[in-house]
C-alpha cells in the first residue's frame, strides 16, 4: 500500500486544496428577501439579562438597515434586471492528476505482479550457483564412470562361475560296482553310489524306507541292518536315554544312508538329536534358496529340504541374514570376511574343516585354501563347540547371543561320515534351554569330536522327510536362506533292487 | 549467461549419458553375450526417458520464450540424452548385433585334444568355458583302476570332420573322438572272472582258496578280477568307440571356448558318466 500512496504528488494535492479554498472566500450568500422577517426587537432593559451576559458588556443593539424609500427601491431593482449577467470566477489552469479508484481485486493483482517481478530480477544469481554446482557433479560422474564401468564389470553370480568335476573319481565308482557286479555270487562287494557336485538335488529317498516307532527293539533292528554301512562304528542311540515320553523315533535306511532321529532329555534340556551315518562325502550336502548365492528368496527350511530331496534336514548359517563370515558354495568363494568368525569347510570326503576368526589374512589365501583342501562349500556361523574332540569354550563372539538362554542348533561330527544335528529347545515352554557354551557341553557329551554352533531362535530346526521335528519357537517356521541336509545317493533305478 | 549455463547443464546431461552407452555397446558389439533383461522392464525404463525427454523439451520451450534458453542447442542436448539412454538399455535386451570374432574356434579345438591326449591337463582346462577342472590328473584308487585309465589315456584321438559353423558369437565344429569304453570292456569281465576262478580252483591247493565258511577268499576273488582286466586291456583296440560330437564353443574375452556337454565328457571319461 505503500506503494500506492507514493503515486501522489503533494504539489498537486496541495493546488487542489488551494482551489478549493478559493471557491470557498469567492462564495457570497443571497439577501433575504422575505418581508415578514421582522427586525429584531433590542431586548427590554426591563428583562434582565442571563448570568452569562451579565459579566459581558452590553453590546450595542445592532442597528437595522434603513429602510429605502420606495422609488429608490424600485430603480434599484431596475439596475439589478439590467445588469449583465456575472461572470462565474474563473479557475486557474492547474495540472492534477485524478486519483483512480480501483476495484479491491485490481490492487491485488498489481501488487502480485510487482512481486514475481521482483523474484525474476532476484533468482538470477541463485540459478548461477546451481549451475556451478552441477557442473562439478557432473565432471565427477564422469570421472567415476569412466574409471568404474566397463563391460566386465559386476558381482560375481552362480551362474559366471566355472563349475569342477572330478570324472576320475566318478570312473573309480563305476569299475567299483563293475566289480561289485562280476563277483557278486563269490564275494560281496559294497557298490558305491556318489552324487554329482553340480547336481541340485538328490536322488529321491524310497518312501518304504522311512518308519516311525516306539518300539526300541524295532530301531534296534534297523541299525543291525546298517552294520555294512555303520563298518563297525558305534552308534550314539541307544534304547537307555531319557527319551520324552512321546517318545517317537525316527528312522530311514537304505545301502547309502542311515538316519535316526529321536527327542530326549539332556541336563533337564529339550533336545532333539539326529544321528546319519553316509556312505559318502557326497551325501553331505548344502541347498541355497533358488540354488545361487545372493538370491534375496528365503523359504522354509521344509521346503527347501523337499525340493532337495533330503532324508534329514537342518538350518545353516542364514548367509543371507549378515555381511560378515566366509561363504563358498560349489567350490567358488562369494564372500570374503573373515575377521569375527569362526567358519566350518566341508570337503569332499565330508570332513568337517574349522577356520577361527581372523586366522586368515587374504583372499588368495583363502582361494588357496578351498583348492588345497577340496572345498565343497562352508558354514560361517560358530562359535567352534568341539574341535578334535577338545570341548572349547568362547567368552564372547559377535554374534548369536552367546550367553543367553536361547534355542539352539549345531553339526557335529562322531566318525568318519557319521555326523549329529541337534537342536535344544522350549519344550512346551516347561524346559530352560541354554547358552552357546552349555550347548557345547551337549554336544561333547554326546560324542561329537568336532562340532560347530550354527544360527539359533526361531532359525533351529532339524526337518525330517520333509516335517519340522523339533519344538520351533513360537510353534512356526522361520524362512531361510540356506540349508544343510543328508540326502541318499542310491540311484532311485535301484531302490527296488 | 543464462544460455551458458543452460548449455553447461544440458552437455553435462548428455556427457553422463553417453558414458553409459559404451559399455552397452561394449556388451552388444565385441565381448560376451549380454544377459537378456526382461522386455517389460525395458519397455518401462524406455517410456521412463521419453517422458523426461519430453517434459524437459516443453520446459525448455517455455524457457524460451521467456529469453532463457537457447532452444535449439537444448532440444538437442536433451535429444542425444534421450538417445543415448534407450540405446543403453536396449543394449542389453537387443543382445549381440553385430560381431567380429578374432580367431578360429578349430584352434581351441586342437588346443583342447591335443592337451587332454598329452596329459597337459591345465591347459585343457583353460579351453573350457564352464568348467575349471575335470579331475583327470588325480589318480585312481587301486592299481586295476590305474591300469584301465592308462589305457583310456592311450586311446584318446580325435578327428575335426568340417570346418567350423560359425554365428555371432557361437560356433560348432563336428569332431570325432576315439576312447576306450569301459562300459563296453566292463561286460565281457564277470565271464573271465569266473573262468580265472575255475582255474585257480584246479591249480591252487583248497586252503587257498576257501575261508572257514568256504567262501571264495578275498585274494582270490580278487586275482581273478585283476586277471580279467589285464586280459582284456591286452587287447583294448576291441572297445574303442567312436562318437561325433558337434562341439560348441562360445567367444568370450577375446578368446573361443569350449561348452561342455555331455558326450564330450562321457567321452573323456570313457564312457562311464552314463
Amino acid at each position: 500500500m505503500s506503494e500506492h500512496m507514493n503515486d501522489y504528488n503533494i504539489d498537486d494535492i496541495l493546488a487542489e486544496f488551494a482551489d478549493y479554498s478559493e471557491s470557498i472566500t469567492s462564495f457570497e450568500p443571497s439577501k433575504p428577501r422575505t418581508e415578514s422577517a421582522k427586525p429584531q426587537s433590542p431586548r427590554l432593559r426591563s428583562e434582565p439579562r442571563p448570568a452569562a451576559e451579565a459579566a459581558r458588556p452590553r453590546e450595542k443593539a445592532p442597528v437595522p438597515p434603513k429602510a429605502e424609500p420606495r422609488r429608490e427601491r424600485e430603480k434599484s431593482e431596475e439596475r439589478e434586471r439590467n445588469a449583465p449577467p456575472r461572470k462565474k470566477a474563473e479557475k486557474p489552469a492547474v495540472s492534477r492528476r485524478v486519483r483512480e479508484v480501483k476495484a479491491p481485486r485490481e490492487y491485488i493483482d498489481e501488487y502480485l505482479e510487482k512481486k514475481k517481478e521482483r523474484r525474476r530480477t532476484a533468482s538470477g544469481p541463485v540459478r548461477t550457483i546451481v549451475s556451478l554446482i552441477c557442473v562439478p557433479v557432473v565432471l565427477a560422474v564422469l570421472l567415476w564412470i569412466t574409471v568404474n564401468v566397463h563391460p566386465d564389470a559386476g558381482a560375481v553370480t552362480a551362474s559366471s562361475v566355472r563349475k569342477t568335476a572330478n570324472l576320475v573319481k566318478t570312473m573309480d565308482v563305476f569299475l567299483n560296482n563293475v566289480k561289485s557286479e562280476a563277483l557278486g555270487e563269490l564275494t560281496y562287494i559294497r557298490k558305491l553310489y556318489t552324487i554329482p557336485e553340480e547336481a541340485v538335488s538328490a536322488p529321491r529317498p524310497n518312501e518304504a524306507a522311512f518308519g516311525v516307532t516306539t518300539n526300541m527293539a524295532e530301531v534296534q533292528a534297523v541299525i543291525d541292518d546298517a552294520a555294512d554301512l555303520l563298518k563297525g562304528q558305534t552308534m550314539v542311540w541307544n534304547p537307555n536315554l531319557d527319551f520324552y515320553p512321546d517318545n517317537n523315533v525316527y528312522y530311514y535306511r537304505d545301502a547309502t544312508i542311515l538316519a535316526i532321529v529321536w527327542r530326549e532329555k539332556i541336563n533337564n534340556r529339550s533336545a532333539t538329536v539326529a544321528e546319519i551315518k553316509v556312505a559318502d562325502g557326497s551325501q553331505l550336502r548344502r541347498k541355497l534358496s533358488e540354488d545361487a548365492y545372493g538370491s534375496s528368496v528365503q523359504n522354509y527350511a521344509s521346503a527347501l529340504a523337499d525340493s532337495a530331496n533330503a532324508v534329514v534336514a537342518m538350518n545353516a548359517d542364514f548367509y543371507g541374514f549378515r555381511q560378515i563370515g566366509v561363504t563358498v558354495y560349489n567350490r567358488q568363494l562369494f564372500r570374503f570376511s573373515p575377521d569375527k568368525l569362526d567358519n566350518c569347510f566341508i570337503n569332499s570326503a565330508g570332513d568337517m574343516l574349522f577356520m577361527k576368526a581372523g586366522s586368515i589374512a587374504d583372499e588368495y589365501q583363502m582361494q588357496q585354501y578351498i583348492a588345497d583342501n577340496d572345498i565343497l562349500f562352508s558354514l560361517s556361523f560358530g562359535p567352534i563347540l568341539v574341535d578334535n574332540g577338545v570341548l572349547q569354550h568362547c567368552d564372547s563372539y559377535p554374534i548369536g547371543e552367546m550367553n543367553l538362554e536361547y534355542s539352539r542348533a549345531g553339526l557335529g561330527m562322531v566318525d568318519d561320515l557319521h555326523y549329529l544335528y541337534m537342536t535344544v529347545n522350549h519344550c512346551n515352554g516347561q524346559n530352560p534351554r541354554c547358552n552357546v557354551n552349555e550347548f557345547g557341553e551337549l554336544m561333547y557329551s554326546k560324542g561329537c569330536v568336532k562340532a560347530y554352533n550354527l544360527d539359533g531362535g526361531q532359525t533351529s530346526e532339524i526337518v525330517f522327510n520333509g516335517r519340522p521335528i523339533n519344538y520351533i519357537d513360537f510353534n512356526a517356521e522361520r524362512t531361510v536362506t540356506d540349508i544343510i541336509y543328508f540326502a541318499t545317493a542310491l540311484p532311485e533305478s535301484e531302490v527296488s533292487r | 549467461m543464462k544460455n551458458f549455463k543452460f548449455s553447461v547443464c544440458a552437455a553435462g546431461t548428455v556427457c553422463a549419458s553417453l558414458c553409459f552407452a559404451p559399455s552397452a555397446f561394449a556388451q552388444t558389439f565385441v565381448d560376451t553375450a549380454p544377459v537378456k533383461e526382461n522386455g517389460l522392464s525395458i519397455a518401462i525404463i524406455m517410456l521412463a526417458v521419453l517422458v523426461v525427454c519430453f517434459t524437459a523439451m516443453a520446459f525448455i520451450v517455455r524457457q524460451g520464450k521467456t529469453g532463457h534458453a537457447n532452444v535449439p542447442w537444448a532440444i538437442l542436448a536433451i535429444l542425444l540424452a534421450g538417445i543415448a539412454l534407450i540405446i543403453a538399455a536396449l543394449g542389453y535386451n537387443v543382445g549381440t548385433v553385430y560381431t567380429k570374432p578374432v580367431g578360429d574356434p578349430k584352434d581351441t579345438v586342437v588346443d583342447f585334444f591335443n592337451a587332454v591326449k598329452t596329459g597337459s591337463y591345465t591347459t585343457a582346462y583353460d579351453c573350457l568355458s564352464d568348467y575349471a577342472g575335470l579331475g583327470l590328473e588325480n589318480a585312481p584308487e587301486d592299481e586295476i583302476g590305474e591300469a584301465v585309465y592308462e589305457a583310456l589315456k592311450e586311446s584318446y584321438d580325435y578327428t575335426i570332420m568340417g570346418s567350423a559353423t560359425v554365428s555371432k558369437l557361437t560356433a560348432f565344429i563336428p569332431v570325432r573322438v576315439k576312447y576306450l569304453d569301459i562300459g563296453e570292456l566292463s561286460r565281457d569281465i564277470p565271464e573271465l572272472v569266473n573262468s580265472n576262478i575255475e582255474k585257480i580252483v584246479e591249480e591252487t591247493p583248497r586252503n587257498q582258496i576257501y575261508d572257514a565258511d568256504d567262501r571264495y577268499l578275498p585274494e582270490v576273488t580278487d586275482r581273478a578280477y585283476s586277471q580279467a582286466v589285464e586280459k582284456l586291456l591286452d587287447r583294448p583296440e576291441i572297445y574303442y568307440a567312436t562318437e561325433q560330437i558337434n562341439v560348441e564353443l562360445e567367444y568370450e574375452n577375446g578368446q573361443w571356448y569350449i561348452v561342455s556337454d555331455p558326450a564330450l565328457l562321457n567321452a573323456i571319461s570313457g564312457g562311464t558318466l552314463q
